[in-house]
């Protein structure tokens, strides 16, 4: 099995054919994140991957990106600026630059952040109306996480799968049985009530 | 003494790939990485940044703000949606006609026979969802690259050869990417068919017999159709 990780991995290296946002524009270059192993002992939450930046803005608009991110983790990105007053802009892209999929601004209180999920690479657009602007930008990238997979048993031994009951599940089992009976149910109470207003009736017929 | 090297090593210049470029009236363009160093600082005094510099110390402030939102990553990875709508997100249903029955209740002897071969059932299913999304991702990515390249080079002679030229690394990296897939494809199925074999001998040992040629065989194939490359 760990040889099979290992393999696993060096498909990973060579998927990562794009590491950024698409453009055919030569003058964007963005800047690639570098990030480092960090599992603080006071906080194991934030297991994973960090990057830190300090930047100084002089010009319109900065680009960066970071890659080598797995689907199976969360990431975090978060920009902090000095100058409360002068608000950035920030656009993270996936595909393109030109579309971006997450958008904001530090706005009054000088911060920005997005969590989200992405396989390998994604890019970071920063946007300064007023120049120069000082800001941090923080990238964290957590670790895998050992989610529970829907199981591929019909009747879910329990014993064996530990990667049972996962969130998109269509498999039939681990449902409860008011879920996995409720058109019976709800045939039943109809037919209940049609009794019911149909005796009702008759009742009121006959007196 | 341990404090003072701390605050040292941020009074330094923050990291070695900290870079200056292009100046300013008053202030030049400034990208300053955190090193490895520094990444452990900041790991190893989580709670007491004060002295990283206002902003540093914010912007950990709202990562750890981000992160006590949740209980745990678990439930932070669950809350989080995919960056961009239209990317692919790795899909572990399994339609009822492909499920196996398993025999394995609570005999000990049977659950220790079965938990490895599940395990690595679990990784080879996650490591397939995950291979096949980033071929995915990749095929839309190059598409509409190629597209939106085949649109814009019509507008200047110049750029239109240049982007020919673009084009055709883009394809040959496509291909060279698919050989790769189609090789990891052939050994993660493999190893799917071992982990389904492995369960078959434990069902053969506490539960029923030919358990892979009645049922296994059938969510193999499944497997292999389910990501097999067909473009």
């Amino acid at each position: 099995m760990k040889n099979f990780l290992l393999s696993l991995f060096s498909f990973l290296l060579i998927s990562n054919i794009y590491s950024q946002p698409f453009t055919l524009k030569k003058e964007i270059e963005p800047t690639k994140l570098e990030f480092y192993k960090f599992n603080p002992p006071s906080q194991p939450k934030a297991k994973g991957r960090l990057n830190v930046t300090e930047v100084t803005q002089v010009k319109d608009t900065m680009y960066f990106f970071a890659d080598q991110m797995s689907i199976y983790s969360p990431v975090y990105v978060g920009v902090t600026t000095e100058d409360k007053d002068n608000a950035i802009d920030i656009r993270v892209s996936k595909m393109n630059w030109n579309n971006s999929d997450r958008s904001g601004s530090t706005g009054n209180n000088g911060h920005w952040d997005a969590t989200f999920k992405t396989e390998n690479d994604f890019g970071i657009m920063i946007i300064a109306k007023n120049k120069p602007v000082k800001y941090s930008l923080i990238v964290w990238n957590g670790s895998e996480v050992d989610f529970k997979l829907p199981s591929v048993f019909s009747n879910d031994p329990g014993a064996g799968d530990n990667s049972a009951s996962g969130d998109k599940t269509t498999a039939k089992s681990g449902k409860g049985f008011f879920q996995q009976n409720i058109l019976y149910i709800i045939i039943a109470v109809l037919i209940a009530v049609i009794a019911f207003l149909f005796i009702k009736m008759r009742n009121k017929k006959t007196s | 003494m341990k404090k003072l090297l701390f605050i040292l090593s941020f009074i330094l210049p923050l990291s070695l790939t900290s870079k200056l470029t292009s100046a300013q009236e008053g202030m030049a363009e400034a990208i300053q990485q955190m090193g490895e160093t520094e990444i452990e600082n900041i790991q190893n005094h989580w709670e007491h940044l004060e002295n990283m510099g206002e902003i540093i110390s914010d912007g950990i402030g709202h990562l750890n703000t981000a992160l006590n939102i949740y209980d745990n990553v678990h439930d932070m990875y669950e809350a989080s949606n995919a960056l961009d709508n239209n990317e692919c997100v790795p899909d572990f249903t399994t339609d009822a006609q492909s499920m196996m029955p398993s025999s394995c209740g609570e005999q000990s002897g049977c659950t220790e026979c079965y938990q490895s071969n599940i395990n690595n059932l679990t990784t080879i299913r996650r490591s397939l969802a995950r291979m096949s999304c980033i071929r995915m991702n990749i095929k839309k990515f190059t598409d509409a690259a190629v597209a939106f390249g085949d649109n814009v080079s019509g507008i200047h002679a110049v750029t239109g050869l240049a982007w020919q030229a673009e084009r055709r690394g883009i394809l040959e990296s496509v291909d060279k990417f698919n050989n790769t897939y189609d090789n990891k494809y052939r050994e993660l199925i493999t190893a799917l068919q071992n982990a389904l074999q492995g369960i078959s001998r434990c069902e053969a040992q506490y539960g029923m017999r030919d358990w892979y040629q009645r049922f296994g065989f059938i969510y193999f194939e499944m497997m292999k159709e389910k990501y097999k490359r067909t473009d």
